[in-house]
């Protein structure tokens, strides 16, 4: 073992080498398996169909073991045939087995015995083997040919006779089945394999129902599965009083179930035609100081004459803009009239409303506001409704149209900042509110020297019109930036 | 008489020639293709079983090599080498086959035949292992350089007859050759070593 001491491990050749060969040599391949004899010979006599025997004692010691070829003869041709005939082919006469043509094996076959590990040599025990890669489509048209030939042989006969070929036919598959059950261990093996699939097949429906019922069972378990305990009051409380909500906006309000409006009013001029149909006066809460009239007053320019208003709550009644006269909204009548009723107002009430009621109102009821009844406070909660907010400041993005600077006063050098040299940027955040002004004013980063204070000056006096969201003039936040810089 | 006679048939069939008896073979004589593979089954299986590293699959390809002799025995031309040859490149091509059909290289795991030695129990071991480590190595060589070295090292085959099996230049076996061996030399010079170091602490403790 004291060869490998050189440097040099690897030599080309030589002494080198010797340790190699030396291990090499250790590996030994294992005998050659019995089962390949027996295989080897099995596909030679299926490929001549000669009789071919051996055993592997025999083949070790003496590798001679002869072939048996028995011929027979026909009596009435004196034809010889091979051994598979048991008719002569040419007249149909028992062939006889000839005497002298069977050869003795020159060496005896030892018998195979159950320790040599495999089947006595006349069973065929044939391995698998695949002797060509066949795709499946060559394979398949094979098969389809070879159908095709069949079916083309056997038509004439079915023609001929068709009730006797079908007797026939189903005979030979029986005999076929019964043949291919007959062997060893086919039936238990059909058997089991019928078993495996039904048993598979009923599982799979067990299971799947069983899955169906587990999810059945969950299903009702969660509709019945208790929560929470609500505890419901017997009162409701009573809603504070508010505005009227109008049930518009984009989102669903939370709250208190708003109560119906009440109240209305009425009056007239006691003429005798009907109230005519006109714009209701803006809503206010107040008492008009003049009731409506349909007849439009003569232009004056006298400022203590005020326009005549319904005392309602203004957001029951949006502002009518149009150039209409006065007049009940549910006429018909287009003839100026103030209707029926008394103490001025519109239509057959009483006092300065419009409509039926009694009041200054709108509508049936009494006093003010509009509906029936009297008054109600009109809701209180649950108009906010989800609707826009358009008092809140909206960033830029969330504008329908952005704030437009008219004019952007620049701010003065202070002159402070002039002799420090002191040059930066003030960036502040605004809100251009919805009413024109420059509000809530921040610096977002300063300068020294008064400078900042200079940039908040010119930011005030920035003139704009005021961003629009949905057709209203909205408050936005804005970022300004002032650069200071001396040339 | 008649066995005096058979057996002087059976010897004529002994000295006859591979192609003299494959021409009987393929006429449907049993005996002259029992003779053939007689000659031939061992190196075949031998030489499957090393490329392989598996009885079953060397047992497939031996078997399928003998039955390719007798169904196409006109690919084997005569002219161009001997059987012996003919049927390694045979056992080759299919053992690639399975390789490629299998698309992993051989792997050195099973070693459950190697050959066991009775010259005590220590020397044993040491062989046994020495085996594993000789498959192992040779499992992990690339598939040119081991077939090369399978046929040169344990088939005895000369140069011009490995060229003739594998299809290569001579040129090409002898450097597929020199390499292998140098990859074994490297991987089996630790494990020489760890069991010279291992008999010497052996003999130390005697």
């Amino acid at each position: 073992m004291t060869f490998i001491e050189s440097d040099n491990l690897f030599p080309a050749d030589g002494a080198g080498d010797q340790w190699l060969g030396a291990m090499l040599a250790s590996w030994e391949a294992p005998p050659v398996p019995d089962g390949l004899d027996q295989r080897v010979f099995a596909s030679f006599r299926q490929r001549f169909s000669s009789e071919v025997t051996l055993s592997s004692g025999a083949l070790a010691q003496s590798p001679m073991v002869f072939e048996v070829n028995q011929m027979k003869t026909c009596e009435s041709c004196h034809e010889e045939f091979s051994d598979q005939f048991a008719f002569c082919p040419l007249d149909g006469a028992p062939l006889i087995a000839l005497a002298g043509s069977v050869e003795e094996p020159a060496f005896l076959i030892t018998e195979v015995t159950a320790e040599s590990g495999f089947a006595a040599p006349g069973s065929d025990i044939y391995h698998l083997t695949l002797l060509d890669d066949a795709g499946l489509v060559s394979r398949l048209s094979a098969e389809l040919r070879s159908a095709g030939q069949e079916a083309q042989l056997t038509w004439p006969e079915l023609r001929r006779n068709p009730k006797d070929f079908v007797r026939r036919s189903l005979a030979a598959y029986g005999g076929v089945i019964r043949r291919g059950l007959g062997n060893p261990n086919v039936a238990f093996a059909t058997l089991t394999a019928f078993a495996v699939i039904i048993g598979l097949a009923l599982a799979l429906v067990l299971f799947d129902r069983h899955r169906a019922n587990q999810a059945a069972m969950l299903a009702q378990k969660e509709e019945l599965e208790l929560t929470e305990m609500l505890n419901i009051p017997d009162v409701q409380p009573t809603p504070d009083e508010g505005v009227a909500g109008r049930a518009k906006g984009n989102g669903g309000g939370e709250g208190a179930k708003q109560e119906k409006a009440g109240g209305g009013g009425g009056g007239g001029r006691n003429e005798l035609t009907p109230a005519s149909v006109g714009k209701l006066p803006p809503a206010a809460n107040a008492d008009p100081l003049m009731a409506p009239n349909p007849k439009p007053p003569p232009p004056t320019s006298d400022p203590l004459i005020v326009p005549p208003n319904n005392n309602a709550d203004p957001t029951l009644f949006p502002p009518d803009r149009s150039s209409t006269n006065f007049g009940d909204p549910n006429s018909k009548t287009t003839a100026t009239s103030s209707g029926p009723g008394s103490n001025g107002g519109i239509g057959t009430g009483d006092r300065a409303g419009v409509g039926p009621g009694s009041g200054n109102g709108v509508g049936p009821g009494n006093d003010r506001n509009t509906g029936g009844g009297d008054p109600a406070g009109s809701g209180g909660p649950g108009g906010p409704g989800g609707g826009v907010d358009y008092n809140k400041i909206f960033k830029l993005s969330e504008v329908t149209q952005r704030a437009r600077v008219l004019s952007k006063p620049q701010p003065e050098y202070t002159e402070a900042a002039r002799l420090n040299q002191t040059i930066g940027t003030v960036r502040l955040s605004v809100v251009f509110s919805s009413n024109g002004q420059v509000t809530s004013i921040r610096a977002l980063n300063q300068l020294p020297n008064g400078l900042t204070e200079k940039a908040i000056n010119a930011a005030r006096r920035i003139q704009f019109t005021p961003a629009i969201k949905d057709g209203r003039p909205v408050s936005t936040y804005m970022v300004i930036e002032y650069n200071f810089n001396i040339y | 008489m008649r066995a005096a006679k058979d057996e002087t048939v059976g010897r004529d069939l002994i000295n006859m020639t591979d192609e003299q008896l494959l021409g009987k073979a393929i006429g449907g004589d049993g005996s002259a293709f029992q003779v053939l593979y007689q000659r031939h089954r061992e190196p075949v299986f031998r030489f499957a079983f090393r490329l392989l590293l598996s009885v079953e699959l060397a047992e497939d390809v031996a078997h399928d090599c003998f039955l390719g002799l007798i169904e196409q025995p006109q690919l084997f031309d005569a002219t161009r080498g001997e059987l012996r040859t003919y049927l390694y490149g045979a056992a080759r091509n299919l053992a690639n086959k399975h390789f490629r059909r299998n698309t992993r290289n051989v792997s050195a795991a099973g070693l459950d035949n190697a050959p066991a030695a009775n010259a005590g129990p220590l020397h044993g071991l040491i062989t046994d292992e020495r085996a594993r480590a000789v498959q192992a190595a040779i499992a992990e060589l690339p598939s040119l350089q081991r077939e090369a070295l399978i046929l040169f090292e344990y088939e005895q085959l000369s140069m011009e007859q490995i060229a003739a099996v594998v299809g290569a230049d001579l040129s090409a076996v002898k450097s597929r050759l020199h390499r292998a061996r140098q990859n074994l030399k490297r991987s089996l010079m630790p494990v020489l070593l760890s069991q010279a170091e291992q008999t010497q602490m052996e003999e130390a403790s005697r």
